[in-house]
């Protein structure tokens, strides 16, 4: 009866509430490594120091491929990261962000970081003109784009849409499909940002 | 004899009438619910405006605009994974690059003609789905701005939304 009790409360809190221990975001087996790419990084002072893909010790990165006149797909995800990173709190600092953009011709260095300001304070933007350079990271992460001018003269992007996180080694811990939100972001988030404190304390 | 249930019935029935009538009568049959654009970026001069629409008739929306005091154009867009997308250099393009050759997840926006509205069913507009694409923003959408956006639908019918500009979703 004891037993019988106790799995009818367990199911009923299946039910009942979301499962905040699991991840929702896509984890490959075996993961991705990305570390071992890198692209120019642009600085107000500097614009071309090679960035790799991994995290600050202690922090996660979160990589980003698109471009700054994308009206829908980037800053619907930017934005559910930006309302994910808030929601957290200040442990959410450990959080940084890469955006690269797959339009170089026309994202220039000041507006790409004028875009990626609008959704965090801790970034760093990738630019390069190398379409090389650019296909051998997009390779990496199993990511591709193309930049397409139309009989009208209006230009077609398509990117793949997907943001990643990665760790200080270069892993892909977690991939987040669009359409993800800020909840799945702020739930894989605060498991990620748990397990890293964990395994450094 | 009337029951209970014969006057619930009855009931019911004047209520949705009441509903039904009072969308009919305000709108032409269209409800449009949960309106918003998204706040812009700094650096972008493009916008979107997304809705959840309802018309009580088949329809199509075939156009939209908003005042040159907000965007120079606006269009209905979509969406669509690359593999589904309609092949743009058949349509007289030219790719200028393309890289890693669409593995994972590659998505592209396109121009749609219309957007059809089955009778009565809820049509939304949502990110990675359908939008109204706003191009060469007049200013930069801020929270707290409205904008004036009209509606066109197959039937000759028109609609003007005041739409909030917000940080997210309501």
């Amino acid at each position: 009866m004891t037993a019988l009790l106790a799995l009818a409360i367990t199911s009923l809190v299946g039910c009942g509430s979301a499962d905040t221990t699991r991840i929702v975001g896509v984890q490959r087996t075996p993961a991705i490594e990305v570390g071992a790419v890198s692209l120019p990084e642009v600085t107000n002072s500097d614009t071309g120091s090679p960035f790799n893909f991994w995290a600050d010790s202690g922090s996660l990165l979160v990589v980003y491929f698109g471009f700054t006149n994308c009206p829908d797909l980037c800053p619907t995800t930017l934005a559910d990261l930006r309302t994910a990173r808030k929601r957290i709190g200040s442990t959410a600092d450990i959080v940084d962000l890469a955006l690269i953009t797959v339009d170089p011709v026309r994202d220039t260095a000041e507006v790409l970081r004028s875009y990626a300001g609008s959704f965090a304070t801790r970034f760093h933007v990738l630019r390069t003109t190398d379409l090389h350079a650019l296909a051998t990271v997009e390779t990496a992460f199993l990511a591709s784009s193309s930049v397409t001018t139309l009989a009208d003269g209006t230009v077609s992007v398509s990117h793949t849409a997907s943001a990643y996180v990665v760790d200080s080694t270069g892993r892909v811990l977690v991939e987040w499909p669009f359409g993800i939100g800020a909840k799945g972001m702020e739930n894989d988030l605060r498991i990620l940002i748990k397990q890293l404190k964990e395994s450094t304390s | 004899m009337i029951t209970r249930r014969t006057l619930f019935a009855a009931a019911v029935g004047s209520l949705l009438l009441v509903s039904c009538g009072k969308s009919s009568d305000n709108n032409n049959g269209l409800t449009v619910a949960n309106a918003w654009a998204r706040q812009s970026p700094s650096a972008t001069s493009f916008g979107a405006i997304y809705f959840d629409i309802t018309s009580k008739d088949a329809d199509t929306l075939v156009s939209v605009s908003v005042p040159a005091s907000v965007a120079k154009m606006a269009q209905l867009h979509e969406m669509v994974a690359v593999s589904a997308a309609t092949d743009t250099t058949m349509a007289g393009g030219t790719t200028d690059t393309t890289i890693a050759g669409g593995m994972n997840g590659e998505m592209v926006m396109q121009h749609v003609d219309k957007i059809e509205l089955p009778a009565g069913a809820t049509v939304s507009l949502k990110p990675g789905g359908y939008h109204v694409m706003l191009m060469e923003l007049a200013k930069p959408l801020a929270v707290g701005d409205t904008i004036e956006l009209t509606l066109t639908f197959g039937s000759g019918k028109t609609l003007a939304l005041k739409v909030p500009v917000q940080e997210t979703a309501p």
